[in-house]
């Protein structure tokens, strides 16, 4: 696994994604060190990708039950390029707005990628959130009525984008927990 | 209004509206019309170039093209305002809109000064703010701690911190207002002579001659002997007229600067709680899409994790099912279970009613047992008996709370009331113990609040016993500090890492036992805001104990994290972040209130010592300021005085209450409009669904013809 030529990031470079992204300098220079050393070889590190494998095997997303979703969300054509690295990063870092936070949220948690969350993608959520088999079918109808009762508001059997905004929004722990520290930095 | 037309149910899904199923259909189906929204446009929007989502692979590509072209062009018409960096794209959709916002701007002219200067100051206190984030220590490690034990377990960490900070700011408040002006007029004159004698006894500190080592530790430990005439305590500054004024100023300055801090970190977790709704009501969507901590890593941790998550749920079912049970519980039922609640609370109120007793006859046996010969000789007994009242305290705070947790599953509450109620008892436990300290300390001082008694008519205060009461309440406070310090090594040293050691060793049941060590977040926070008001209490009479106490906190995040990281494993009961943020500095603002009560009353009330201290001979302690204000000047004399006079106070109240009634109001009003507004959210989607079925069935009807 050979690293990517070394270049150093122009100070114009960093600066530009420092206004687009909510990561510190400190942060976005971890990444870039990081980045190339998993990068394949001889490559500038704005035009090497990684891809879904190389991510889902850092140590931030190996254990967690999303990381499918997390890097189909985030990669384009299934590879992913530096800026789609940090605009991963960015979403959740601590200093993200919550508006973000609860736009990728929506788009991880629906797997069937329909634009809504419904009983379907609820299910498949709660087996990956307990990711045992044991799961008796009343406990998952159960929590998914209950879940739907609660935030589907038009009574569509699917909580849309606004609906889930609404839930998410007043829930204090949802900020806490939707953050990643990726690199060690 | 012609009448409603009978569906076919089969042709376009059931009729509470949900989209038809994706297999190919003449013409748009439900859902993709209902993708078509413009209030799905962000949701699909990815961003020039991009395949937007929620397209179907399968449709031609003239279409698919379409629809891009379409959705590029509306978001090319209106730009988004605010930051590049809060749009939902990617990079470089987001550095075009960056570049077209700077471009916008540069067309509009550098005329608007005003809105160049709102820019450069956001971006001054974004800088500001980011410098600020990166001045804190041991920012890594509260992450690693985050990651491997949750967010409860942070959150204490990031307590700890920040008590840490604020002691930070007391002490280098206390140097500059206390103790240099005390050294600035020549120093401070020795202790009085041991013959001397005054209308008000005498009072000799210090060392009597030589000692022997072991009393000069055990002096160390008590604050008597040599530290009782040092700049650690009250007594030893001398009655110099502006000392007597910085020393109360910076009193009032450390107590308003606490406050500011205090109130300044727990709006930010007011703000996230008091918007929650109740929780009744969003109680099972937080508990799934916000239950995974997405930043835990290490496989073991995941694990218990993922079992505490279904152990959870499943608790959060059954409290369901005993909610319902208890809707339908028959009036004998009630009775019963009222009975069972009553007697338990009895129980609980007998427990800290002889609590309370046992420190207050603690506290007055020390005074006591000091004037016995054989505790003067014996210097450990003379230590114990010194300590008799923190002991006390320390072993009713150790044994009650797990009594209270084994009380609390009888009441048949559900399990987060239960916690609300050990909280609570826990709470007042800690608080008043000290309280009920302070008062018998006060009744010491004061005789009992009876000025006319025989021992404290000649100078106000019990002058026999205490001939320097303030001074004594320092050294009182002095060894609640170090006897908690002492108490958490020992609880480290022979409970946790033999626990873990030892029983590490044994097979079965013991060794999971050891393995299950947990760290307790409630009650070791609650162990920080009882030495954090200890503190508060004590750094009126002894100055210098905010900077033993940033010491001791130093020492204390060191040991805690060690034994965290070497003894303890993820807590089986997560303890939200969003609890600790909340109810953890409401508990720390009632503990400034509490401390600030015995100081004020000193203040104002009780007589100073004639003996000893800077406000020796004045009636009391806040004479000090009325008098420096008369040497201003006439306006600045007037105007003061007038912020004393009732005039200036009524008014105020009036205000403040008019203000709170207000905003009360205005929070109700708010709240009639939200269920007002989903109400009507009910009502348009009930529209949409059927506008979207109309669609399709005149679109097909119109295929058809």
């Amino acid at each position: 696994m050979g690293q990517c030529l070394r270049y150093q990031m122009h100070w114009e470079d960093l600066e530009e994604y420092q206004a687009l992204t909510f990561l510190t300098r400190n942060e976005i220079l971890c990444i870039h060190d990081s980045f190339l050393k998993l990068c394949p070889p001889g490559k500038y590190y704005k035009e090497a990708t990684l891809t879904v494998d190389q991510v889902s095997s850092l140590p931030a997303l190996r254990v967690n039950p999303f990381r499918d979703r997390i890097c189909r969300v985030f990669s384009h054509n299934n590879v992913f390029s530096f800026e789609d690295v940090l605009g991963m990063a960015s979403v959740f870092s601590e200093q993200a707005c919550p508006s973000l936070k609860i736009e990728y949220a929506f788009r991880i948690y629906d797997f069937n990628e329909n634009g809504f969350i419904d009983e379907e993608d609820l299910q498949r959520i709660i087996l990956r959130l307990l990711n045992s088999d044991d799961m008796s079918e009343d406990l998952l109808t159960d929590l998914t009525s209950h879940v739907l009762n609660e935030s589907d508001l038009d009574n569509d059997n699917m909580l849309s984008f606004s609906e889930f905004e609404h839930a998410m929004a007043k829930s204090p722990d949802f900020m806490n927990s939707f953050r990643i520290h990726f690199w060690g930095c | 209004m012609e009448e409603r037309p009978q569906w076919d149910p089969e042709a376009w899904g059931s009729a509470e509206g949900r989209p038809a199923p994706r297999a190919a259909r003449t013409g748009p189906s439900l859902s993709s019309v209902l993708n078509e929204l413009p209030s799905t446009a962000t949701l699909r929007y990815r961003g020039p170039g991009v395949l937007p989502w929620g397209a179907e692979e399968g449709e031609d590509e003239e279409a698919w093209r379409r629809m891009q072209t379409s959705a590029d062009a509306a978001h090319q018409e209106l730009p988004e305002p605010g930051p590049s960096r809060e749009l939902p794209w990617p990079m470089q959709a987001r550095r075009a809109h960056r570049q077209r916002l700077a471009r916008d701007r540069v067309a509009q002219g550098a005329g608007s000064t005003g809105a160049q200067w709102t820019r450069l100051i956001r971006r001054s206190k974004e800088k500001v703010r980011e410098g600020l984030r990166s001045l804190q220590p041991w920012a890594w490690t509260l992450k690693r701690i985050g990651g491997q034990f949750g967010a409860g377990t942070e959150s204490y960490f990031s307590l700890l911190r920040f008590l840490l900070l604020l002691n930070v700011l007391a002490s280098v408040l206390t140097a500059c207002m206390v103790l240099l002006p005390t050294w600035l007029e020549g120093t401070p004159p020795g202790p009085p002579a041991p013959n001397a004698s005054s209308p008000c006894g005498s009072y000799n500190p210090g060392s009597h001659g030589l000692v022997t080592f072991a009393t000069e530790l055990f002096n160390l430990l008590s604050g008597e002997g040599f530290l009782e005439w040092s700049p650690l305590f009250y007594g030893f500054y001398p009655p110099r007229p502006h000392l007597t004024i910085t020393y109360l100023c910076a009193a009032f300055a450390i107590g308003l600067l606490y406050l500011l801090l205090i109130l300044h970190r727990s709006v930010s977790g007011l703000k996230q709680t008091l918007l929650a709704e109740s929780e009744a009501l969003t109680r099972y969507s937080h508990r799934v899409f916000s239950a995974w901590d997405f930043g835990l890593s290490g496989e073991v941790h995941v694990r218990l994790r993922q079992r505490l998550i279904l152990y959870e749920l499943q608790v959060e079912l059954e409290e369901a099912r005993v909610r319902r049970k208890a809707a339908v519980r028959t009036l004998g039922q009630q009775a019963r279970l009222w009975s069972v609640r009553l007697l338990l609370n009895l129980v609980v109120l007998a427990l800290l009613g002889a609590a309370f007793y046992g420190i207050y006859w603690a506290t007055r046996a020390t005074v006591k047992l000091q004037d016995e010969p054989l505790v003067q000789r014996t210097p450990v007994l003379k230590l114990i008996v010194d300590y008799l009242p923190s002991i006390f305290i320390s072993g009713v705070n150790f044994v009650l709370p797990p009594v209270f947790k084994l009380i609390a599953p009888l009441e048949g509450h559900t399990r987060s009331r239960q916690i609300v109620f050990i909280l609570l008892r826990t709470v007042s436990l800690r608080l008043v113990s000290l309280l009920v300290l302070l008062i018998t300390l006060w009744s010491q001082i004061t005789c009992g609040g009876k000025a006319e008694d025989k021992r404290c008519k000649t100078c106000g205060y019990n002058y026999k016993e205490l001939p320097c009461w303030e001074t004594r309440l320092g050294q009182e406070m002095y060894k609640l500090l170090l006897f908690d310090l002492l108490t958490s090594l020992a609880v480290i040293l022979l409970i946790q890492f033999p626990r873990k050691l030892l029983c590490g060793l044994c097979p079965g049941a013991l060794g999971r036992f050891a393995r299950t060590q947990e760290f307790q977040v409630p009650d070791e926070v609650l162990g920080l805001i009882y030495a954090q008001t200890v503190v508060w209490v004590g750094s009126f009479f002894c100055p210098l104990l905010p900077l033993l106490n940033t010491v001791k906190f130093l020492l204390l995040f060191y040991l805690k994290k060690i034994t965290l990281f070497s003894t303890c494993s993820p807590a089986s009961r997560t303890f939200r972040a969003s609890t600790v943020n909340f109810f953890f500095p409401l508990v720390l603002l009632l503990g400034l209130a509490i401390s600030a009560v015995p100081v004020l009353y000193s203040i104002f009330l009780i007589p100073p010592s004639k003996l000893c201290g800077p406000f020796r001979g004045q009636s009391s302690i806040w004479v000090a300021i009325p008098e420096s204000i008369c040497e201003l000047p006439q306006t600045a004399q007037n105007f003061l005085f007038f912020l004393g006079t009732q005039a200036f106070a009524v008014p105020l109240l009036l205000i403040s209450s008019i203000l709170m009634a207000y905003t009360v109001a205005l929070a109700n009003s708010y709240g009639r409009l939200i269920s007002e507004l989903k109400r009507q959210i009910q009502t348009e989607a009930q529209n949409k669904v059927f506008l979207a079925q109309r669609a399709v069935a005149l679109s097909s009807v119109n295929r058809a013809l």
